[in-house]
This record gives structure tokens, C-alpha cells and sequence, in this order.
């Protein structure tokens, strides 16, 4: 399994973090699986973290926004 | 000619008559009249209204044409206390006299307010209104869609609000009317946009504080059904705290004004940030006490005298490997002398019972050159060599004689 997960939303990588954080609070993973969890958590939080920091309000009106469209673009 | 004679009038002809008297008279041309609704019919198939005024003593009947009717903001029905503004004319096909409608208002409660009531009544019935039906607010939208006025405060509201506590969204904007001529319609249609090009993960749909009237396109029956309709969560957010519209209870949310419903759309970037780094504090807190744990249970192995000092643990076995040695060497040891003793006994009884012993006292053994011991005269010849045995060695020698 790879340790870089890429999240495509904020929302999708803050959910994986608690999870990560669910499972390693539990405490029933082996150590392996508790480094790969930390690794790949660590990583979700800086994500976060960036995705906060770079963010910068974006404004478009309807009309601008194509027919099918990707929703995540 | 039949100048004495009586005139005999047709119904028609009377109908006609009368009919001209009370158009006739300015005083029944614009009439106000109050009166309680009864036998209401809205004709279906015209559009017409045909209802009776009547009060404690007294009841008249009344009708109102399609195109009136079709501006009425309420639903006329019986028991309602109207007030009515039309002329006094006769039907001369029925030969009864009636108001024909021009305008009606409630009497008492304003015309806005019983419409209102009476909207909000039936929406509510077809299930407009439904808890159950109503859709969460995402906690992270990524987009948001925005459906207001260009021109209104709302818009600036909404977007300075949005930018400051989450601008991790997109903000999506739909300018439309919100009040009189068409607005419903835009409003309509652009909540069905933001749901064909499912370009928003939350909708704000609202405006700006206002009269009743202005606020009076959120109540409108289709906007209703339209957000009642969306995929899309949606907020309304129309004028103050203290205005509630249709519009408002048809939507999953209802923000007192803009500024609270874009508040609601998103989270606080700053309580965000602080999550994120509870999440990492926990992520490295769980870790390290699991580490620990680890180390834990690694040195409670470490600290047993085995591992600590495994020289005691080899000085031990090689004790007891010396022990069993010795131990084995003794059982050893007597295992000989009772097999010597043993020996030197069966050597005694073998000298007592060995023939050399016998040869010793003086005789001998003779014996033929194959080996064969001779054990009779009889069977010797003469000339034939022996060999005899004694104690101490051994003679060859030739028969000479048999006897």
C-alpha cells in the first residue's frame, strides 16, 4: 500500500486525518501499520494546513460556469 | 293605439328594464361593500368567481370575472370577511341583481398576510415543509452557490463574510431580481442551473431587508417548490431576523440575514486550523504512547536475568552438565568393578574345571595330526603319528605296538 495518499478535497483529507487519528487512539495497530498511519497522517495535516494558508476567495458567476462541468476542478 | 290597454312586458323586456335603472344610477356604479363570503365557487373552467356576500340579515350575490379574479393574492373562501369594490347591475338571464367585482381585500387582516397564511398552509400540506426531507449543510463545501441580487448589500455581505472565515470555497454568484416583475422566475431558474450543472455543494438564495412587498417574491408557490426540489442544500437568508417567508420554510436552512447564512454556509477557517492541529497534536501523542508502550514491553523482556547476564544462564547448564557427568562417571565406575569381580569369579571356576589342570596331575592328551583326540587303542594303527600333550608342552611320537 502507498504511503501518499494525494486528497482531492479539504474535506476529503481532514476526514482521512480523523480517521488515521481514530485508529492510532485505539492503539490496536501493529507498529508497522502505526508508522505507515503517522506517515500518511502527517502528511494529511500538512495538506490542511497548506490548503488553509494558500487559500484565496475565488469568485465566478453562474453564467461562467459550464454545462457538465467536473464539480472537483 | 292600445294606449288604455295594459302593457304586457316580456321577462326579458323587464329584465332589461330594471337592469337599465340600476345602470342608470351613479350611486350603484362604484360600490365598497363588506360581507362574509358564502357559497364560493371558483368555476374551473372560466376562472370566474361566483360567491354570496351576506351579513347578519341579509345576503346578496356577487361575481367576479376571471380577469379581475386572476389579481386576487388570496384564496376567497366561505367565512372569510371581505371587502369588495364593484358596480350593482342585474343578470338578466338569472333576473337577480349582483355586484360585479372589480377588486377585493380581506377585511381586517391584510391581503398579504391572509395570502401568506393560506400559502404557507397548503405547502406545508403537500409536504413542502417536511423536516424529514430537509438535506444537511456539507461541512467543507467546496463551492457555493449564491443567488441574489447584484445590486443589494446582500451580495457584499455574503462575499466579505465567505472570504474571511472560509476562502477555501469557491464562490459561485447568480444575479438575479428579487423583487417584483420576473424575479421568482430568475430565482427559479437559477436554482435549477446550480442543480443541472451541479456546480455548488451549498446554495444561499436571499436578499436584502424590505417592505412586505418586496420581500413578497419569496413567497412565491413555484420558488417554493423549486427549492423544495434541489439536490443542493439550500439557505435562505431573506431581509431581517424578524421576516419569515415561504421561501424560508421550503429551504433545508433558514439564516436570519445574508450575513448569518453565509456564517452557516462554511466553517471558521480559524476553528478549522485549530482542528487540524488538535488532529496533529493527537496524531503525535497516539504515536508516541504507542512507542512507549512498545519500548515498554521491549525492556520488561530485556531486564530478565537471561538476557541481561547470559553468562549465569551457561554457568548454570554448564553445572548441570557437570553434575550429570560426574554422576555418570560414578555409575561408571561401580558398573566396572562389578563386572571385574564378576569376571575374576567365572575365571576361578573356569581354572578349576580346565583341562590343563588335569594334564598337571600327569596326564596327557594324544591327538591325531588332523587334531582329533584319541579317545581309543582300538583306533589306532601302528606306525601312525600322535602328538601328546602335557601340562607344559607338547611330544610327537610314533605307535609302535597296539594292544
Amino acid at each position: 500500500m502507498a504511503i501518499t495518499m494525494k486528497p482531492k478535497t479539504y474535506e476529503e483529507a481532514i476526514t482521512a486525518l480523523e480517521k488515521i487519528v481514530a485508529r492510532l487512539e485505539n492503539g490496536d495497530t501493529n507498529l508497522d501499520e502505526a508508522l505507515r498511519l503517522f506517515q500518511e497522517g502527517a502528511e494529511l495535516a500538512a495538506y490542511c494546513g497548506k490548503a488553509l494558508d494558500d487559500a484565496e476567495q475565488k469568485i465566478r458567476t453562474l453564467s461562467q460556469v459550464q454545462d457538465g462541468e467536473e464539480s472537483e476542478s | 293605439m292600445l294606449y288604455n290597454a295594459p302593457l304586457v312586458l316580456s321577462v326579458s323586456q323587464l329584465n332589461r328594464y330594471v337592469k337599465s335603472k340600476l345602470d342608470a344610477d351613479e350611486n350603484l356604479y362604484n360600490v365598497f361593500l363588506t360581507g362574509e363570503i358564502s357559497n364560493f365557487t371558483n368555476h374551473y373552467k372560466t376562472g370566474h368567481f361566483y360567491f354570496t356576500l351576506k351579513d347578519e340579515s341579509a345576503q346578496v350575490k356577487a361575481v367576479m370575472f376571471k380577469s379581475n379574479a386572476a389579481r386576487v393574492k388570496f384564496q376567497p373562501q366561505d367565512g372569510l370577511r371581505v371587502i369588495v369594490r364593484g358596480r350593482v347591475s342585474l343578470y338578466e338571464a338569472g333576473g337577480s341583481y349582483q355586484v360585479f367585482v372589480d377588486d377585493m381585500q380581506p377585511d381586517g387582516a391584510g391581503a398579504l398576510n391572509l395570502a401568506f397564511e393560506q400559502l404557507k398552509e397548503k405547502l406545508e400540506k403537500a409536504g413542502i415543509f417536511d423536516p424529514a426531507h430537509k438535506k444537511a449543510i456539507p461541512r467543507y463545501p467546496q463551492r457555493i452557490g449564491v443567488i441574489t441580487s447584484p445590486t443589494g448589500a446582500a451580495i457584499q455581505d455574503i462575499l466579505k463574510i465567505l472570504g474571511r472565515r472560509y476562502p477555501l470555497a469557491e464562490v459561485i454568484f447568480a444575479p438575479v431580481l428579487v423583487q417584483g416583475e420576473g424575479a421568482p422566475e430568475q430565482m427559479i431558474a437559477a436554482l435549477q442551473a446550480f442543480n443541472r450543472k451541479s456546480c455548488a455543494d451549498v446554495l444561499i438564495l436571499g436578499r436584502g431587508g424590505g417592505s412586505a412587498e418586496d420581500l413578497w417574491a419569496f413567497n412565491d408557490e413555484k420558488l417554493a417548490y423549486a427549492v423544495y426540489a434541489s439536490e443542493i442544500p439550500v439557505i435562505s437568508a431573506v431581509g431581517h431576523e424578524t421576516d419569515f417567508t415561504i421561501c424560508d420554510f421550503a429551504a433545508d436552512l433558514r439564516a436570519p440575514t445574508p450575513s448569518a447564512a453565509a456564517e452557516l454556509a462554511v466553517p471558521d477557517a480559524a476553528e478549522v486550523r485549530a482542528n487540524v492541529y488538535a488532529l496533529q497534536n493527537r496524531l503525535q501523542r497516539s504515536v508516541s504512547s504507542l512507542l512507549q508502550n512498545r519500548r515498554y514491553a521491549y525492556t520488561a523482556l530485556t531486564e530478565r536475568g537471561v538476557l541481561q547476564n547470559p553468562s549465569l544462564y551457561f554457568d548454570a547448564l554448564r553445572m548441570r552438565t557437570a553434575d550429570l557427568y560426574r554422576r555418570f562417571e560414578a555409575l561408571q565406575t561401580g558398573l566396572l568393578q562389578k563386572e571385574r569381580l564378576r569376571l575374576s569369579e567365572n575365571a576361578a571356576k573356569l581354572q578349576s574345571l580346565s583341562p590343563l589342570a588335569v594334564l598337571a596331575r600327569g596326564y596327557a592328551v594324544a591327538s591325531r595330526a588332523d587334531g582329533s583326540v584319541v579317545r581309543s587303542a582300538n583306533a589306532l594303527q601302528s606306525g601312525e603319528t600322535l602328538k601328546l600333550r602335557f601340562a607344559d608342552g607338547t611330544a610327537s611320537c610314533v605307535v609302535n605296538e597296539i594292544s
